[in-house]
């Protein structure tokens, strides 16, 4: 009996059984009391009419025999008849017999009062096992949530035989292998951090010491053109692979979720600014012109080292998509929903094969022209833009110019 | 994460002048998927320190945390229910029901808990162990390493928290030795359990992740200070 092992249900059966068993003794001796009833009804009526026939002067043992001795069928008939000519027969009505409708309505009550009390015994222990069976799944319910809400080490009851501690049993070992599983993510993290620091740490040092013997080379001023112009060459070099190897380790930072963003809420036309001029040097240089638009009410909660990082990707970026006399045009929008900032540019645009890899790591254009990059910077500033909760979005027009979108929901305002 | 840990655990048997420390302050704690084996010499408290771990009898005092549960608080009805679901054990002698088939020892562990085995994974379990060709056999008709393969599979077979060897090779040459310390290793591997093994060979001690060395019911872990 697999069902009966299940202690709560055994303990459930058995206060049902009794509670049955108790019904019917019960009922058993209401029967008993009921056949009593009907006795006394039936000598009180019969002394009524054997009274009544001795005042009216019939012989007394006629009497006594009439009530004693064994009747016949016939008798019977003859009697019927008799009173049915009084109108007093099974058909008659039971309110002209205040006996009978005293006996119905005592025993009408008495059944109807047993039978709700013991329906109502049997509801209360119904309702009272399935009230300990919601208890103990709701017991369950707040475990589990306060497992999800961090305490790992919480585990169900199951040291019981019930089906319920069977499942709970299976669940205390899902847990068990999700908090193993997590412990190793967690440690699997740490260690590509440290690896990666440890890496980008070790590269440091050899480049900064290339820089130096570059730069010696280049103040010994040789005189020959060549070791001139390739030690500018690598000069050149050198100062990408510093890049990269920053960008890379900042990457790597915000993969491993190792970073906590801090963030403040800032004024985003004067954090535009300071991106801007940032680049003003490098535009004047190469004659483009940048321009801001921004209205001054907006502010914007962000971590401002990060996202300086993230925009000044993208605007670098399209100061190296454009050639001298364009424009790249920033521009900071609030609306009711989000707070946008663009960067538009008029450069060579983005050809539409490339579109949809733009944001991947290490992506290189086919149809680009340009030697300087390593694809790196926009899966930066993507990494980061998301991490502040926004989506970044490009538009782009072969020839005509790129538009990039950031967007930050103003979600907490809605 | 410690799917096992013990704090300050006492177990003395017999009272005045016949008092025996059988542990003493023993606090370690096991990872999920380590394989721990214990050695020391004999009457050092090693089984003591299995049965207090494995909930086969209570602690004089401190306590057994197995997977975020307190043990050394439980009632022994609830205890049998906690060990049939959470922990396996593979004795020196087998222990296999002698009536029952290969197959059926395996899956007994989960029959006595009102479960359905899962046939997929006591096919698997059986491959593992080389036992297919076998899962007819009464143990009377297999081999000793065979046998001590069939208790590995009944151990594994719910998938416990934690395993308990108890000199598992105790009984078997050195050749079989060397299959069922290889198996034992393969499928706690395989299934990411922890496993718990006394052991007198020091060579197969090595197969452990860690080394606990119990002497005069003290338990040190042998290299602890480079981990």
């Amino acid at each position: 009996m697999l069902i009966l092992s299940d202690k709560n249900v055994r303990f459930q059966a058995a206060v049902m059984v009794l509670i049955l068993l108790l019904l019917i003794i019960v009922s058993q001796i209401y029967v008993m009391r009921m056949a009593g009833d009907y006795k006394r009804n039936m000598i009180a009526h019969d002394a009524e009419i054997a009274g009544y026939l001795l005042g009216n002067g019939l012989d007394e043992q006629l009497i006594k025999m009439a009530f004693t001795t064994q009747k016949t069928a016939v008798d019977q008939k003859m009697g019927t008849a008799v009173l049915k000519d009084s109108g007093y027969d099974e058909n008659t009505s039971n309110f002209l017999l205040p006996e009978i409708t005293g006996f119905q309505q005592k025993y009408a009550f008495i059944a109807l009062a047993l039978s709700l009390s013991f329906s109502l015994l049997l509801l209360a222990t119904f309702s009272f096992f399935l009230w300990k069976q919601d208890k103990q799944l709701n017991d369950a319910g707040k475990k589990i949530q306060g497992f999800m809400d961090g305490d790992v080490s919480i585990r169900l009851e199951d040291s019981y035989e019930d089906h319920l501690s069977r499942l709970f049993a299976k669940i205390n070992t899902m847990a068990t292998a999700l908090t193993a599983h997590m412990e190793k993510e967690k440690n699997n993290r740490l260690f590509l951090k440290e690896t990666i620091s440890d890496i980008s740490h070790q590269l440091k040092t050899p480049l900064a010491a290339l820089q130096m013997y570059n730069e010696i080379i280049l103040d010994e001023k040789p005189g020959n053109a060549v070791v001139v112009d390739f030690s500018q060459k690598s000069q050149r070099e050198l100062l990408r692979m510093e890049n990269l190897i920053q960008n890379l380790l900042k990457l790597a930072k915000l993969d491993a979720g190792t970073i906590a963003l801090e963030k403040n809420t800032h004024d985003l036309n004067e954090f535009l600014e300071k991106c801007r001029s940032a680049f003003m040097t490098r535009a004047a240089l190469e004659n483009k012109k940048i321009s801001l638009v921004c209205d001054r009410s907006i502010r914007l909660c962000f971590d401002e080292i990060w996202l300086n990082e993230a925009l000044g990707n993208i605007i670098k970026n399209a100061l190296d998509h454009t050639k001298a006399m364009d424009s790249i045009a920033i521009c900071g929008v609030e609306n009711r929903l989000a707070i946008e900032i663009t960067v538009k540019d008029n450069g060579s645009g983005i050809h539409p094969d490339d579109i949809y890899h733009i944001f991947e790591r290490f992506y290189r254009s086919r149809y680009s022209k340009d030697q300087q990059g390593i694809g790196i910077g926009l899966a930066l500033s993507k990494s980061i833009i998301e991490k502040h909760g926004g989506t970044i979005t490009v538009q782009s027009e072969l020839g005509e110019g790129t538009v990039f979108h950031l967007i930050f929901p103003k979600l907490t305002n809605l | 994460m410690n799917i096992l840990s013990t704090l300050n655990l006492y177990k003395t048997y017999g009272m005045g002048d016949t008092k025996v420390e059988a542990l003493k302050q023993v606090s370690f704690s096991v990872s999920k998927g380590e394989f721990v084996s214990v050695i020391g010499p004999s009457g050092s408290g090693k089984s003591t320190l299995l049965n207090m771990v494995g909930a086969l009898d209570q602690p004089t005092s401190g306590m057994v945390m197995i997977d975020g549960r307190e043990v050394h608080k439980m009632k022994e009805e609830e205890l049998s229910v906690f060990r049939r679901r959470n922990i396996g054990f593979v004795f020196q002698s087998f222990n296999l029901i002698p009536e029952l088939n290969v197959e059926e020892n395996i899956v007994l562990p989960i029959l006595l808990d009102y479960q359905k085995p899962d046939q997929n994974y006591i096919k698997e379990l059986l491959g593992l162990l080389g036992l297919t060709e076998r899962k007819r056999h009464l143990p009377s008709q297999l081999s000793g390493g065979q046998q001590q393969r069939v208790a590995i599979g009944r151990a594994l077979a719910t998938k416990p928290a934690i395993i308990l060897a108890d000199e598992p090779t105790g009984n078997l040459d050195s050749k079989n030795s060397q299959d069922v310390m290889n198996l034992l290793k393969l499928s706690v591997d395989q299934y990411h359990q922890t496993v718990i093994m006394i052991t007198h060979n020091h060579s197969y001690a090595s197969f452990a992740d860690r080394v606990f060395q119990v002497n005069d019911g003290m338990v040190r872990e042998l290299g602890a200070s480079r981990r």
